[in-house]
């Protein structure tokens, strides 16, 4: 079999849906984030929180489901650690988010350390995964239904996401309210939103959607956690809402092209490319995608323009 | 276009010491919390990196990438950038200068004044291409810089696996050890401590005087606090954005080669523990002035050390560094940009 043959099989779509998805989820906080001014670099921390605490708590339960909860409440915790140092206490929110990183990165060594005795993975044959969903009438469709069904629950979570995000931005007060202070906290302020409930609200609930993302990870698309195992997914989110200026269905799209990068670079294993060159494809992607879209939008606004917007935090 | 006063304010250093002080005694804590006997665990990561010239050696040793990858993210910094690139750049630095003293039949002290000149040359590549898309494009250089990261370390990790893989090294991913010609002169045996650290602490010399008594320099500075003032003066920021980067890239790929000349001898994969995002905390904490910078580095030296002696001598993993350095990282822009700003805050857009 061709690599072209293995491209345009229905289990290739089915691939890129599941790779897209982990990002897709982190990538619809990033949406919120970004409206609301508030820039979450500490989002791959918050994917790995919930990686982390998905595998810890399913472990010690043997339930998927408590361990999804755990994982999205550790991660929106962490979110709002975040707003916490960044809104209260007037931290740089771009320092503070890679503290975040930095934190979560150190701290899940040194508990896997404490707890396992080990600083490689947790692998566990015992570990119960997410369930996987075959959707009804869809799943006899001949070749939509082999790339569209049979994912994790949280594949399927990740496209109402998006839905969620799109409603409660344009259609909910909570949305306008977000909307608002993004574009001026001072303004929001002065018409009596409160801004700082609004901050955090959206951090806590960007932090809730990464650890989605991560779970996703950990206790779906695979079933083991390894230190570090994010992998720039987070990152790759945030520069797929930059790509698609925050907006939710174009969104959609930029995590799919990442989702095709590394697929591609799984179907290209069977070839002797070198493995490291195939593992570089999403992050190549997602360089030329943010350098094009940046060239394109100073194209058309005539000159560079420098990002400066006022302290997002104050 | 607003002023950014941070860059050039004075750092308020009493409390940098304190946020320095909480970490620290947070990591006391947690050791104290898990170890089984917590009184030798505390002294080793306090007063171990003390213990004999072995360990000030080590802890000097330690200090070199720091003291570089700090310089490289305060210059960024000082412009108005943030480089988060410098891990990358530090990889394909030293991936160049590594593959120059390995191939090129030169006499001892100019080999290695190639093999640095390379070094310095390809972390600067590597610096220079996010930063002219910034400038020219203003791409958002924090993405840029990371995915580069990545690709450099992969790049790397494919050429140190295939064309310089140690043929006698049976199959482990490391290239060949550097002829003798081409290490650097060591002190404090049986240390590893290094002529690096000599060069480092040169090095920020050399940027002090850059900010200060040069226009390339005020250029930077001016960049950083009001890009907009540097225009009407008829100069340009951009001109500024892209020599910080790429001089921020160059400083990356000397503090790796250093690493490799000085303390490995070898390019190995993944060699790396984290040196170019230690070198934000470095920046930071040091308020981007290059003078303050190798102090700051050997701070963050000794408590990688404390933690790496208590790791051998009692049952504490190390990671606990780790957890201090987030602590740090999370409070270091509190004290600091409680009422100035150490960078020029703007929102994540590409």
């Amino acid at each position: 079999m061709s690599v072209l043959d293995l491209v345009l099989d229905a289990g290739f779509a089915f691939a890129v849906l599941r790779a897209a998805s982990p990002i897709l989820l982190a990538a619809m906080g990033g949406v919120l984030t970004e409206r609301a001014g508030v820039p979450n670099i500490g989002v791959e921390g918050m994917m790995l929180t919930g990686a982390f605490v998905a595998v810890v708590t399913t472990l010690a339960t043997g339930s998927p489901w408590v361990g999804l909860g755990a994982a999205v409440l550790a991660a929106a915790v962490t979110g709002a650690l975040l707003a916490w140092v960044a809104v209260d206490l007037h931290a740089d929110i771009i320092v503070a988010g890679f503290a975040i990183n930095t934190l979560v990165g150190g701290g899940t060594l040194f508990a896997m350390s404490e707890l396992y005795g080990t600083r490689g993975s947790i692998v566990d044959a015992s570990l119960v995964t997410l369930p996987r969903l075959d959707l009804p009438i869809v799943e006899s469709i001949p070749v939509l239904g082999e790339a569209v069904s049979g994912h994790n629950v949280l594949v399927y979570v990740g496209w109402l996401s998006v839905l969620a995000v799109a409603v409660v931005l344009r259609r909910t007060r909570t949305g306008v309210h977000l909307r608002a202070v993004g574009a001026s906290p001072d303004t929001a302020a002065a018409v009596g939103i409160n801004t700082r409930r609004v901050q955090y609200g959206t951090l806590v609930a960007a932090g809730a959607l990464a650890g989605l993302g991560g779970a996703n990870l950990s206790i779906g698309y695979l079933s083991s956690f390894t230190r570090d195992m994010t992998a720039g997914r987070g990152f790759i989110a945030l520069a797929a809402v930059l790509f698609a200026g925050a907006r939710p269905g174009l969104t959609v799209v930029a995590t799919l092209v990442f989702g095709v990068a590394d697929a591609l670079g799984n179907v290209l294993q069977r070839t002797d490319v070198p493995s490291q060159a195939l593992l570089m494809l999403p992050y190549l992607a997602t360089f030329l995608a943010i350098t094009v879209h940046s060239i394109r939008t100073s194209r058309r606004q005539g000159r560079p323009t420098p990002t400066t917007t006022p302290e997002a935090t104050s | 276009m607003s002023a950014q006063p941070g860059a050039t304010a004075p750092p308020r250093t009493a409390s940098t010491v304190a946020v320095a002080a909480g970490a620290m005694a947070l990591g006391v804590v947690l050791i104290v919390l898990v170890s089984d006997q917590p009184a030798a665990s505390v002294r080793a990561f306090l007063l171990g990196p003390f213990d004999g010239t072995f360990q000030i050696g080590t802890m000097l040793a330690r200090a070199v990438p720091y003291t570089f990858t700090g310089l490289a993210v305060a210059l960024g910094f000082r412009a108005g950038v943030f480089n988060i690139g410098a891990e990358g750049q530090l990889y394909l630095g030293t991936l160049a200068g590594t593959a120059v003293a390995l191939t090129l039949p030169l006499p001892g002290p100019v080999l290695i004044v190639a093999a640095l000149l390379a070094a310095a040359v390809a972390g600067g590549l590597w610096g220079f291409v996010p930063g002219i898309l910034r400038a020219r494009w203003a791409t958002n250089e924090i993405v840029t810089t990371l995915m580069l990261n990545f690709v450099a370390v992969l790049l790397v990790s494919w050429v140190v696996s295939g064309p310089l893989l140690d043929p006698g090294g049976l199959g482990f991913p490391q290239t060949a050890f550097l002829p003798d010609s081409a290490r650097l002169p060591r002190f404090l045996p049986p240390s590893s401590a290094h002529l690096g650290l000599l060069i480092g602490v040169l090095a920020c010399i050399a940027g002090h005087w850059l900010l200060t008594r040069t226009t390339l320099g005020y250029d930077m500075r001016i960049a950083g606090d009001n890009p907009a003032f540097l225009r009407y003066g008829g100069r340009s920021p951009q001109r500024a954005i892209t020599a910080s980067m790429a001089l921020g890239g160059a400083m990356a790929g000397l503090g790796g080669i250093a690493v490799v000349m000085g303390e490995q001898g070898r390019l190995i994969d993944g060699f790396s523990t984290g040196y170019g995002f230690v070198g934000i905390l470095i920046a930071l904490l040091a308020g981007n002035r290059p003078l303050v910078i190798p102090i700051a580095a050997l701070f963050y030296a000794y408590l990688t050390s404390g933690a790496a002696v208590m790791e051998t001598v009692t049952d504490v993993p190390r990671e606990v560094v780790t957890i201090v350095q987030g602590t740090l990282f999370l409070f270091v822009t509190v004290t600091v940009l409680a009422r100035t700003r150490t960078r020029p805050s703007r929102e994540v857009e590409g």
